[in-house]
């Protein structure tokens, strides 16, 4: 009797997963077990999302540097200088806006557990965004 | 003698000095101890969170290179970062004074002069015309080409105050780069956020890689490997802020340090105020034996004085009998009989003199009178009626004040003379009158019998003289009473004490056993 439950007790501490620790992207990957054709299919969507990301942050980054320049050396231009700032604005919701595109397309690919482990981690993750406290427009919360 | 004495509590409160001190000097090393302890806890939790957090977004890195297949906040938070490292480049090369440091910090690099003329090539940099001619145009300041699918790589132009700089940073080091300045965001930012006093980063040849760059005086550190896939054999120095820690120790090192002091305070001041206890008591001690030697020397010479009075006694009867037979008859004749009159009378008048003083004596010693039981009040009742006349034709009166029965075994006659002579002492003080007061009080050992008077007391200096025989202020007196007094009731195993301040009158206590020894 004794026996059986020290073997039980040593198998739940050895498989069960350890409820304090966070997740990482690997774990979560590994434990959505996508089929073959989910792969393909995410992939598919990532691809199509990601290159409308990239020109954004090219976007972004332009027009981050071109305020700056103007700071350093027209201060006087505040017109174009608010303007820059409104289209910062306009691409950080665009952002947002691709990424809640992004999650309503790829959740359709996921089955109900997936999606409901999907929505957890990416909560998880703005959850530690919000927590490193950045004052740079670093760290974004997607998705709310 | 004193000295011997003093030895001990001194002895004593050393010893429980140096106790306190060992005591105190290893509490204060068990709370630096723990506070150690506790310090070095927080610091290793410190330690995991922030390595933690520096593997975790190394990971997203790495993995956004290797294209994952969803796409998380995270993903998106680590790829802005290229817009942070674009801004920090502009800001780190548009400073002319850094041209040259660009230079040579940078792979691939082209510096042109204002018109567009190279200056400077290193590496394998390509600058398209379309982005040299962009440049030179007098409104724009920058070029940028980010990385992308195609090519990995970050190019960027920098129009200075005389020159053109164009770099072009290879996916190697822009890796480098993210990596430098994630880890840098994240040591600044859990730095603030977990109230870190300073977080440095050595590579692998212990040189300092990243320093968030706060020192502060008080603090605790721990420096371990980093133990990261990433920056492998690099290592991290946590600084944790021990203010707390040292102002804990401080304090209560200060608060020791002050019991110390009050005690070193309070155990000189006992010890004093034992040797004025001392002191006083040794005085005290000795003017009792001084008294009681006095007193016993006067009880003594009493006796004697009282056997005497008996040898005394017999011749003086003799003379007496003698004196009446020269008077009756051997008269001499004519001249000389009236002469021989006047001195035989004389003669009779100082025999009755000396006889009444040795009766005075042999009453007060009768110290062979039985012991029986009698009512003390009805005692002092009856020598304040003796007594009242007198004192109220002095204008005194007396109060007895005795209250019930007070059954006492003593010798009635010698103790009522004892009470004539105390309260007769009060009437002939008081020459203009006052009052005399006389009450009782009873224990289960003594019996105390208070006479106050409200006369001009007795001088500080006369006190001890006043049971002493033939000692009087009085100029009819012969300084017997108060003597005798005290010698009668140290017959009965009691005392007598007076208690006077001059102009306040005088209080005489007469202390008698309840019960009778064994």
């Amino acid at each position: 009797m004794t026996i059986r439950f020290l073997s039980v007790l040593c198998a739940l501490i050895l498989f069960a997963p350890p409820l304090y620790a966070q997740q990482s992207y690997r774990e979560f990957e590994r434990g959505l077990n996508l089929s073959d054709y989910q792969k393909a299919q995410v992939v598919d969507i990532k691809r199509k999302y990601m290159n409308e990301w990239r020109a954004l942050n090219d976007e972004s980054a332009r027009k981050r540097l071109e305020l700056k320049e103007m700071d350093r050396n027209r201060p006087d231009q505040r017109n174009r200088a608010e303007r820059l700032r409104r289209d910062l604005d306009q691409i950080e919701m665009s952002r947002q806006r691709l990424f809640r595109s992004y999650r309503g397309e790829i959740s359709t690919v996921f089955n109900n557990e997936q999606r409901g482990q999907f929505n957890r981690f990416t909560e998880q993750e703005n959850r530690r965004a919000a927590r490193s406290m950045d004052p740079q427009p670093r760290h974004r919360f997607y998705g709310r | 003698m004193e000295d011997k004495k003093l030895l001990f509590p001194l002895l004593l409160f050393g010893i429980f000095f140096v106790l306190i001190g060992i005591t105190g000097f290893f509490q204060i090393a068990i709370t630096k101890r723990n506070m150690e302890g506790l310090l070095l806890d927080q610091a290793e939790t410190l330690f995991q969170s922030v390595a933690r957090e520096i593997e975790m977004n190394m990971e997203y890195l790495m993995l956004i290179e290797k294209s994952p297949s969803i796409i998380t906040p995270n993903f998106l938070n680590v790829m802005a970062y290229d817009e942070a490292i674009v801004d920090d480049l502009y800001s780190r090369f548009s400073k002319a004074t850094e041209l040259e440091q660009a230079g040579s910090s940078l792979k691939n690099v082209f510096i042109a002069d204002k018109n567009g003329k190279q200056l400077l090539r290193k590496g394998a940099i390509k600058v398209e015309k379309a982005e040299l001619k962009l440049l030179l145009k007098k409104d724009r300041q920058t070029v940028i080409r980010m990385p992308s699918d195609k090519d990995l790589s970050l190019f960027m132009g920098i129009k200075l105050a005389d020159r053109l700089l164009f770099f072009d940073l290879s996916p190697e080091e822009l890796e480098n780069l993210r990596k430098t300045y994630i880890m840098k965001t994240i040591i600044e930012n859990e730095g603030k956020r977990l109230n870190i006093a300073d977080i440095t980063i050595y590579d692998g040849s212990g040189r300092i890689y990243l320093d968030s760059g706060k020192r502060s005086k008080h603090v605790f550190s721990i420096l371990k490997p980093l133990d990261s896939r990433y920056f492998p054999n690099y290592s991290m120095e946590i600084f944790v802020s021990n203010r707390l820690a040292s102002d804990t120790i401080r304090r209560t090192s200060a608060n020791f340090i002050m019991l110390l002091f009050f005690l070193v305070l309070g155990g000189a001041g006992g010890i004093y105020l034992i040797f004025r206890l001392e002191r006083k008591h040794a005085v005290k001690l000795n003017e009792m034996e001084k008294d009681m030697v006095m007193k016993e020397r006067l009880v003594s010479l009493g006796r004697l004085a009282s056997g005497m009075a008996h040898e005394i006694r017999n011749p003086l009867n003799a003379i007496s009998i003698s004196i009446q037979r020269l008077k009756r008859e051997f008269v001499p004749e004519h001249e000389k009989k009236e002469e021989y009159h006047k001195f035989l009378d004389i003669v009779r008048g100082e025999l009755q003199r000396v006889n009444r003083i040795v009766e005075e004596f042999l009453l007060s010693t009768k110290a062979g009178q039985s012991m029986e039981p009698h009512n003390l009040r009805g005692v002092i009742e009856e020598v304040v009626t003796m007594l009242r006349e007198k004192a109220n034709r002095a204008g005194i009166v007396i109060h007895n004040e005795t209250g019930g029965q007070v059954i006492l075994e003593f010798q009635k006659e010698r103790m009522k003379q004892v009470l004539y002579n105390l309260i007769m002492n009060g009437i002939e003080a008081m020459s203009r009158g006052g009052s005399i007061h006389i009450s009782t009080s009873l224990d289960s050992v003594h019996v105390r019998v208070f006479i106050k008077d409200t006369g001009p007391g007795i001088r500080k200096e006369d006190l001890s003289k006043v049971f002493e025989y033939y000692y009087t202020t009085k100029d009819k007196g012969m300084g017997l009473g108060l003597p005798l007094s005290y010698m009668i009731v140290k017959d009965h195993g009691g005392d007598i004490q007076v208690l006077s301040e001059e102009g306040k009158g005088t209080t005489f206590v007469v202390t008698l056993p309840s019960k009778k020894g064994p």
